[in-house]
């Protein structure tokens, strides 16, 4: 097990209960938890390392915004980790208990720990667990503005301002010809 | 009638699981070209022992289903299905499964009597519970012009 910058703390600051697995392969590799304490705080676990007595986790807190921008891959996972400036990693020996749990800086974490540039959230890559939760999620307290609605209501605002400044120059000409108009009068 | 035939090889894990397992539909196959992901040697102790022998404790709470899984060996019916998933595992879990999953890939056959075999999901993979004497087993060589 690699050694890193970190300091060790008892255990996770969080009360945290298993929703299921995202990417299950002859085992959990990355699983979604939340807390209890504060259910608009979500946790992944993401299996980092292994030596002979242990598997360590990678556990790092997920806001309900952030996992929907996950889901509908606006963030990749890299990018949602990168999100906090500080993570748990905890070492499960085989009888699943906890013997280490250390505070790391993202700065500090090693790269075979992080995922690629690339880990964008793809349906076909991820338990159907995951694809049911996405669609709950989605569907969940208010409903989701995604990229694409977004980018939409900002094109429509910078169009109206577009529409105003044109009406503004417009008018702007009309003043300027009516006021010439009015002076070639008075002469 | 075939599946009596088959002596499986972890019949006494089995045998305490409340659900059926190897499932009802596993079935014995015929493939010439399967694959698995494999350490650097075939020897390596790791290769074809199952998650759930690595590891009993860690299944404690789970399910008989997955219990069931864990006492599968997973395998591939395609090579570029094995290495695709491989990829996708390495990209979004980090660099740091070569450690656990593997570093090759290695290919042998299966004959309706090396065991019992799920359905192939959609990433080219399989669950096979091995029959007792793991014939499957003795048949992979890894190749070594394809790295994971």
């Amino acid at each position: 097990m690699l050694n890193i910058t970190s300091f060790e703390i008892k255990k996770i600051e969080a009360n945290l209960e298993k929703i299921g697995d995202f990417i299950y392969h002859e085992g959990p590799l990355l699983s979604l938890y939340q807390d209890k304490n504060n259910d608009g705080n979500y946790y992944f676990y993401k299996w980092a390392d292994c030596d002979d007595e242990c598997n360590r986790w990678l556990i790092f807190l997920v806001t309900e915004e952030n996992l929907k921008r996950f889901l509908f891959e606006e963030l990749s996972l890299r990018q949602l980790i990168a999100k906090n400036q500080f993570m748990y990693l905890v070492d499960l020996d085989n009888d699943f208990e906890q013997k280490k749990c250390l505070v790391v800086e993202m700065k500090d974490l090693p790269s075979n720990y992080l995922p690629s540039e690339k880990s964008f959230y793809k349906d076909e890559n991820y338990t159907k667990f995951a694809q049911y939760y996405k669609f709950t999620i989605a569907n969940h307290k208010s409903s989701i503005i995604n990229a694409t609605t977004l980018n939409f209501i900002l094109e429509e605002i910078r169009n109206f301002e577009t529409k105003q400044e044109i009406l503004a120059n417009q008018m702007k000409e009309i003043l300027t010809f009516l006021s010439d108009k009015n002076a070639t009068k008075v002469a | 009638m075939k599946l009596e035939k088959i002596k499986l090889a972890f019949e006494s894990d089995y045998e305490v699981l409340k659900e059926l397992c190897p499932p009802p539909e596993y079935a014995p196959i015929h493939l010439e070209n399967v694959y698995r992901w494999v350490f650097a040697t075939i020897e390596d102790s790791r290769n074809f022992q199952t998650q759930y022998h690595k590891n009993p404790k860690r299944f404690q709470n789970a399910s008989d289903a997955r219990k069931c899984e864990g006492l599968a060996l997973s395998m591939f019916d395609d090579l570029e299905k094995a290495k695709k998933r491989f990829k996708m595992l390495a990209d979004t879990i980090g660099a740091g499964v070569y450690a656990t999953l593997g570093t090759n890939i290695a290919k042998g056959f299966i004959t309706e009597k090396c065991g019992l075999n799920s359905n192939t999901d959609e990433f080219g993979h399989f669950n096979h519970h091995p029959a007792e004497d793991l014939p499957a087993q003795k048949s992979f060589v890894i190749l070594e012009d394809e790295k994971l």
